[in-house]
């Protein structure tokens, strides 16, 4: 390439797999969507029944403290379980891009992607198992 | 007589709930009606106004980040206006980035407040120096292709509002992109903010990106980012679930009703308050990292 870069033809098919943007865009929505109904919900519940300090329920630091809080249930769990559901939605929008980029056999792409994947992956095992 | 602190215990719960809400719809809605992300008006004001000590606000604003990055993005990525490659290749560096900020903060930092209260300011500054500066909305077709953002194929094409057609660009000095990437995501981990205040000026005046799509490029690395500090803060035991709560879902409706209102906002005069609000948490971060205030 010299000079100015003419724009290629079909310029979104060439750059990213096409079913990338549609799908990235209705994980994010929908795990955003999922998260606040569960988080209201939880403030919604601990606003009818909490008492005292609201600084009290901190998520539980290891893997089994947290399917602790699950078992036992009520707002916290709630909002936890809406906690995560956020925090694991940019994380599947990742996996999403690895397998599209896998697919359109974009190695470059997909070992970019798998790093991410592997990076934020590495910290929820390395947390759980600790 | 002394006024009941919310957040204390002194309150009915019901009412620190919507304090915490309110607070938060206030900071999405100004954030994004001028363009900064909410945790840079949140992390002060949960510490300053709600006596929240600064490493759980860091937390509580991290998972509120990650809830603004999420659902701005998927608005913007549908439209087109987000730069996938650029984004994915920028977030292996904030990813890493966010990861360790977190760590040096939950595991060095955590006993000292007053240096993660310092930390804040040089990301305050920088938040301030770029909304008093004019972004770069054009692109230069002669900026040099360096080898890496060739190799990788790093360019776009988005509906430019000058023109109304496809405007086409190439990505520019990848290699220096990435690196400040990864202090936009150490910053992030270690204060609790979303990092696009290094993200947009690396990717629009470093890397040869227009600044629409350097903004909604740098939202959607945000999730990212703040997804790696909010575990390892989770992890550390340091996520208050209903502070963390009411700041997600009201900061989510502050800035989506911000962008609904965009047009007929007066962002001069908003842009005027946030820069006071701004000034004001600089200052008093400053004086609280120095030992002069609580």
């Amino acid at each position: 390439m010299t000079g100015g870069v003419a724009v290629p033809r079909r310029f979104e098919e060439r750059n990213v797999p096409r079913a990338l943007q549609g799908l990235v865009s209705r994980v994010l929505r929908s795990g955003v969507l999922l998260a606040g109904a569960l988080l209201t919900g939880g403030i919604v519940w601990e606003a009818s029944v909490g008492q005292g300090s609201l600084l009290t329920a901190s998520a539980p630091a290891t893997g089994s403290g947290l399917v602790g809080l699950l078992h036992v249930g009520g707002p916290a769990a709630l909002v936890l379980i809406g906690v995560l559901v956020l925090a694991v939605t940019p994380i599947a929008r990742v996996a999403i891009s690895v397998a599209l980029f896998g697919a359109a056999r974009d190695r470059t792409f997909t070992v970019i992607t798998l790093f991410v994947l592997v990076v934020l992956g590495a910290t929820i095992v390395v947390g759980v198992l600790r | 007589m002394t006024i009941p602190l919310p957040l204390t215990g002194a309150l009915p719960v019901w009412v620190d709930l919507l304090a915490l809400l309110l607070i938060a719809i206030a900071a999405g809605l100004l954030g994004s009606l001028v363009g900064v992300g909410g945790g840079i008006i949140l992390v002060p004001v949960l510490v300053l106004v709600f006596g929240v000590e600064i490493h759980l606000a860091i937390a509580a604003s991290l998972v509120a980040v990650i809830a603004n990055s999420c659902g701005a993005a998927s608005t913007f990525v549908e439209e087109g206006l987000t730069d996938l490659r650029t984004g994915m290749f920028l977030e292996t560096a904030t990813a890493v980035g966010g990861l360790a900020g977190a760590v040096v903060a939950v595991t060095f930092l955590a006993s000292h407040g007053n240096v993660l209260a310092l930390a804040f300011v040089p990301v305050v500054l920088l938040s301030l120096f770029l909304l008093l500066r004019q972004p770069n909305t054009g692109t230069d077709d002669t900026a040099p292709r360096d080898w890496l953002s060739q190799r990788l194929r790093l360019e776009g094409e988005y509906v430019s509002r000058a023109t109304g057609g496809p405007a086409h660009y190439h990505v520019s000095r990848a290699g220096v992109g990435l690196g400040l990437a990864g202090i936009s995501g150490f910053f992030s981990g270690l204060v609790g903010v979303g990092g696009g205040n290094i993200n947009v000026p690396a990717m629009n005046g470093t890397m040869n990106v227009p600044f629409r799509p350097a903004a909604a490029t740098s939202t959607f690395m945000i999730g990212v980012t703040a997804s790696a500090g909010a575990l390892v803060f989770l992890f550390a035991g340091d996520l208050q679930l209903f502070l963390a709560a009411p700041i997600a879902v009201g900061g989510v409706v502050g800035s989506y009703a911000g962008s609904i209102f965009q047009d007929r906002a007066t962002a001069g005069r908003l842009r005027s308050i946030l820069l006071c609000v701004l000034v004001f948490a600089a200052v008093v971060m400053a004086a609280r990292g120095l030992g002069y205030l609580g």
